[in-house]
Parts: structure tokens; C-alpha cells; sequence
């Protein structure tokens, strides 16, 4: 993912974001959500960003899908800056770039029905013809293993698992190259997440996708991801291969998600030694933001923020533990 | 004697004779912790809140009983069971925010719980929430007990929380999805706190999950609900080594693993109105017996300890 060569579909290069805080009813505070994160896609790639809550993962999306701009830093769409893409470059980009949200009884307009769900995003940025647009949306239901009869169905008659694929199906109606997954499973049923989960895959293998998969759960992320992105307190702290992910030591940070990832086909043991939670990023604590938990902490930890650095062919850490 | 035993346990709509949960039985001894699993909607919430009779409106129990230590819960009275919900058998719940009172701070929170169910002086009262708060793991808890639930974070929350329905000195312990809302190192350190709690004050606890793996780190023996019905009952690790009923199998198949395609199976939910004769998991099943189709298959014991409701 760093060492590639490129283009890249999607590149992030040193992105700050700073949001305030409001602390108390007269002072807000600002902090960043985000602290000088890079990273780059491929095309037909999946990167796994993995992390807890306030961890900046949602932020680095939206970040990429231009809904919020850096304060530092640079988004590039095929090796051109956002901000420099002309006006109908930006349409363009706009028309390749999609996202499925988490929770898909929030984010399908409830007064509209499936056809008009789809045709949308179709009629705007494709073409104003409605027959070939629903001529698309059959194709794609089918694909996705949907009734026709849905089209004329309002979002309230579908189950959570439908609904998810329609989302889907909405991202896909003006062909993607790359579409930004935000927690697009956990708000389903294991059955119906083992369906939306292999779906996601056989779409990125037939349309030649790249996804952004935003999620908090590592089976998830190890079973669709090329590349898993740990990030902690909005920095990235570990990039792995997923190949080489089980093979490999890590962070101390993802050594502890490791951790507490249960595991319900092994003997793994409930771990000890875990503690803490968290912090906010409003107060961002000095050095190494994980060095609060971090049970192999040394002084410098405190003081410094480690590198990202190479560590092995197909892994980056930032920990001083791995510079020496 | 068990603790706590369920008997025939049926609930259904108070309008219309149409049963959610049917026919659930078990049992949880001393010092257990008696996994229930299962998807949205399979009637695991609604069965952990019955067993201290509370319905949602709407709801009425058709049958059975619920004994705590031989007493029938259902023939008591509702002043009769204030004295045992909450001190005998408490609850926690999947979301704390929700489930606390955001406008008193969470040492009053906890102090109700002990007016009502001890006759404790005031002096004793504060010892003991302190006690209840570090017992927990709450840092600081001489200065936490004033704050307000939305000053503490989300684990705390929780901890709070357990504090709380263990400040009546419960025996068993109802836990609705305790963890879902907690991210996962706050997962594995309350998982491990309710481990420390079984062992230390033999408590027996009901855990209602829809996790695979963190049913596996906790419970003694697992119950798989499907369609209001437990489908499969048997020790923990049993269950996950030889499952039987095609439903188990079918979940356990849809755990997303390295390297390897997922087994899809139909999801469709099931349509409780639409009346079937046979077993309930039929439509969805994979192998479809003729005699599934006809007559809903009892709960047999296949190994001792192991049950299934399926004719294969």
C-alpha cells in the first residue's frame, strides 16, 4: 500500500483534521481527529481500517469521499489533488466514488420507493433516462439477489439485511471504482452478515471494485481485506498485509485487539492484562497516544510519537519497540 | 436443587392466540452461567425478561412456571417478587445509558437498590457503594459514586451498572446482551469481571447474546433459540465441536474465517402468523426430512446433556 507504485484510485497524503469540541457552555476546545494519515488504494484493493470507537476511522472516510475537507494534508484521485480537479474532473470523481453507511434503516429516504431509491444517483449523474435506468437496477437486483418486485416496495417493507443490499445496489447504480464501506455489517444478523459479506466479494472480484472497509471487527476485516489499517486515537499505528497478519508480531495496540477478539472455534483463553479504554482525542496525551495502556512502555514513549516505519515486506509499525 | 428452573415456559399476544416464545425449559445450578443465543428477533430477550415475570404490553405468558430455589415466580404476588427482582435475581442491560437515570448521579442510583432491599444505616449504605464501585473495577470510587452517568464513559457505564444489580446481593444474574454496545478491549475486560463474579460469589448467570465467541468465553452450557423454540441445548464446548441441529451448524457456518468462502443460508425470516404444523426451522432448512414437514419434532437428548430438536 506505501511501497506500491502507482496510480492509485484513491491516495491520502498526510491528513490532519481538526474538529472543536464544545468543553463547556462558554469554551470549546479544538483537537484533531486525525493526525497525519496516509494512505493509498489500489485498484481491485480493499484496505481494512480497523479501530475503537473516536478512533478517526468514519472521519478518514469522509475525508476520502471529499464530505470533509483536511486542515492539512491532501486527498489525490489518480495522482491529482481534489482541489485542483476542474469542474467537470470533480463531477467526474464525484461519480466514482460511492458509500454504503452502517445502519440501513437511517440512510434510505423512507418516503421514496426502491426505483426511485436507485434511479436517483442514476438520473443525476449518468443520464436522464429513466427506462435504461431501470433497465440497470433490474440488472443489479438480480445480482444481488433481489426480487424485481422490490422497485415498487417502500424501505419499510424490507428486512435489514434487503435494505443493505439496496444501499449497495444504490452505490453501484452509476458504476464505482471505489466505494468507502462504513461499518456496512454490523448492524445485521450473523446469517444475514455472512450474505452481505460474501456479496461484497464477489462484486469487488466481477466489477473490478475497490473498497474503503471501515469496521471494529477483525473476522470481518481479515476475511475481505488485502491490507489492514489499525489506527488508534486518529493515527495510524500499524498497516499489515492480511496475508502475513497471522504470522507476524504487531503493535501493542493491535496485539491487544488480538487479544480481545474472541474467537468461537479455538480454545483461545479470555485474556488478562487488558485495561483501560480509549481516550478521548480532546486531550490528546503526549507521545505515543497508546503508551497510557501499553504495557511495554518506556520512557521515550512518553516524550516522542514513533515513526511509521517498515518493518518487514508488507508491514509498517509505529512503535519504538520495532525501531531498534 | 437448581437455582433457577424454567417449565414450559409459553408466551404469546394477549389479543390473539399466537405463542412467540413456546415450550422452553431448562435449568441453571449453582455457580453456572447458562448461555442463551440466538438472532434479532428469536425471543432471547423476551424469555430473560420472563423469567422475573416482566412482559413487555401486549404479552402474556399462555403456560408454565418459573421456580427460583422451588418458589413458583408466577404465583406470587407483585409485592412478593419487588423482594426478590432486583436482590435475588437482578438484571443488566446491553445499552446503560439508556437503562440509567441520567439526572441522578450513579451512587444514588446504587444506594436506592440497597433502601429498598437492606436495612443498612445511611453511614453503611456509602461503605457499601464504595465497596460495590472497586469490587467492580471503578478507579477513584469515593469520587465517582457523584458522578452522573453521562460524565462517566461507556465502560464505566457498564461497570456502573453491574455495581448496581449486584448491590442486592443477587443469585442469579440476568445479563441481556451486556457487552454489544462496548468496544472490544471493554468487551473482553467485562467479560472477564463477570468470569471473576461467577467464581468468587458462586453466582449463576443467564447470558443472552448473539455472539459465537463471546458466548464461548463465558458459559457453562449453551441454549439456541430459533423462532421462539431452543432448538439445541448442550455444554458449551460440545455445542461448538459437534453441533447438530442444521440451524447451529448454519450459524456457526456463517462466522467469517480466513481464507474461506462463507456458506450462505436462506435468511428469510420466519412468519410466525403464518401457522405451520412442522418444525419451525422447515423453510429454511437444509435438508428438509418428511417428517419435519408433518409434526414439529420434540427435544430429544442425543448425548447426555446434549439436546436437539430435529428428527435427524
Amino acid at each position: 500500500m506505501l511501497h506500491l507504485k502507482p496510480p492509485f484510485v484513491i491516495e491520502a497524503k498526510g491528513v490532519w483534521k481538526k474538529y472543536k469540541a464544545r468543553v463547556s457552555f462558554f469554551k470549546s476546545k479544538s483537537f484533531f481527529a486525525l493526525v497525519d494519515v496516509s494512505l493509498k488504494l489500489k485498484k481491485g484493493e480493499v484496505i481494512g481500517i480497523l479501530g475503537e470507537s473516536g478512533c478517526g476511522k468514519t472521519t478518514l472516510g469522509k475525508i476520502l469521499l471529499n464530505l470533509e475537507k483536511p486542515e492539512k494534508g491532501e486527498v489525490l484521485w489518480f495522482g491529482k489533488s481534489l482541489s485542483e480537479l476542474s469542474k467537470k474532473d470533480y463531477k467526474r470523481f464525484r461519480t466514482k466514488i460511492q458509500v454504503v453507511f452502517q445502519d440501513p434503516y437511517n440512510s434510505l429516504n423512507p418516503r421514496y420507493k426502491i426505483k426511485d431509491v436507485l434511479l436517483e444517483p442514476y438520473l443525476i449523474n449518468i443520464k436522464k433516462n429513466r427506462k435504461e435506468g431501470l433497465k440497470k437496477a433490474e440488472e443489479l437486483l438480480f445480482k444481488l439477489g433481489l426480487e424485481e418486485d422490490v422497485l415498487e416496495k417502500y424501505p419499510f417493507a424490507l428486512s435489514g439485511g434487503q435494505r443493505q443490499r439496496i444501499a449497495l445496489a444504490r452505490a453501484l447504480m452509476i458504476s464505482p471504482e471505489v466505494i468507502v464501506l462504513d461499518e456496512p455489517t454490523s448492524a445485521l444478523d450473523m446469517s444475514v452478515q455472512a450474505q452481505i459479506l460474501s456479496l461484497l466479494k464477489k462484486l469487488k472480484e466481477e466489477l473490478n471494485l475497490s473498497y474503503v472497509l471501515i469496521t471494529h471487527s477483525l473476522p470481518v476485516a481479515r476475511f475481505l481485506s488485502d491490507w489492514i489499517v489499525v489506527m488508534y486515537l486518529g493515527r495510524i499505528v500499524e498497516v499489515c498485509k492480511r496475508e502475513i497478519f497471522s504470522t507476524v508480531p504487531h503493535h501493542p495496540y493491535t496485539e491487544m485487539l488480538t487479544l480481545s477478539q474472541p474467537d468461537p472455534f479455538s480454545k483461545k483463553p479470555l485474556p488478562e492484562g487488558i485495561y483501560g479504554e480509549p481516550v478521548t482525542p480532546v486531550v490528546r496525551p503526549s507521545g505515543c497516544e497508546f503508551h497510557l495502556r501499553c504495557e511495554k512502555k518506556e520512557k521515550m514513549c512518553t516524550r516522542e510519537v514513533p515513526p511509521l516505519v517498515q518493518v518487514k515486506n508488507g508491514q509498517w509499525i509505529s512503535c519504538f519497540k520495532f525501531l531498534t | 436443587m437448581p437455582i433457577l428452573e424454567v417449565r414450559n415456559l409459553t408466551l404469546g399476544l394477549k389479543e390473539k392466540r399466537l405463542s412467540l416464545v413456546e415450550d422452553i425449559n431448562f435449568s441453571l445450578k449453582k455457580g453456572e452461567v447458562l448461555g442463551i443465543l440466538g438472532e434479532s428477533g428469536c425471543g432471547k430477550s423476551l424469555t430473560g425478561f420472563a423469567l422475573i415475570k416482566l412482559f413487555p404490553p401486549g404479552i402474556i405468558p399462555y403456560e408454565g412456571d418459573v421456580f427460583f430455589k422451588g418458589i413458583s415466580l408466577f404465583s406470587l404476588s407483585e409485592k412478593e417478587l419487588l423482594k426478590i427482582r432486583g436482590s435475588k435475581i437482578s438484571i443488566i442491560l446491553q445499552d446503560p445509558l439508556s437503562s440509567l437515570n441520567p439526572v441522578l448521579p450513579i451512587g444514588e442510583q446504587i444506594e436506592e437498590v440497597l433502601k429498598y432491599h437492606t436495612e443498612l444505616s445511611r453511614e453503611e449504605r456509602k461503605k457499601k457503594i464504595i465497596e460495590l464501585l472497586r469490587e467492580v473495577g471503578i478507579p477513584d470510587p469515593e469520587l465517582r459514586l457523584k458522578n452522573y452517568p453521562h460524565e462517566l464513559s461507556g465502560g464505566l457505564r457498564q461497570r456502573a451498572m453491574i455495581a448496581m444489580a449486584l448491590a442486592g446481593e443477587p443469585e442469579v444474574l440476568i445479563a441481556d446482551e451486556p457487552t454489544t454496545a462496548l468496544d472490544l478491549t471493554l468487551q473482553a475486560q467485562i467479560i472477564r469481571l463477570l468470569v471473576k463474579l461467577k467464581k468468587e460469589k458462586k453466582l449463576s448467570i443467564i447470558f443472552i447474546t448473539h455472539d459465537l465467541g463471546i458466548a464461548r468465553w463465558i458459559t457453562d452450557r449453551i441454549a439456541v433459540f430459533y423462532a421462539g423454540e431452543i432448538v439445541e441445548l448442550a455444554p458449551a464446548e460440545e455445542l461448538f465441536s459437534t453441533p447438530l441441529h442444521p440451524y447451529t451448524i448454519s450459524l456457526f457456518n456463517s462466522y467469517p474465517r480466513e481464507n474461506q468462502e462463507l456458506k450462505i443460508s436462506d435468511t428469510r425470516p420466519l412468519n410466525l402468523f403464518y401457522k405451520t404444523q412442522g418444525c419451525r426451522y422447515y423453510q429454511r432448512c437444509e435438508i428438509r426430512c418428511g417428517e419435519g414437514k408433518k409434526e414439529k419434532p420434540p427435544l430429544i437428548q442425543k448425548y447426555p446433556g446434549h439436546w436437539v430438536r430435529c428428527y435427524i
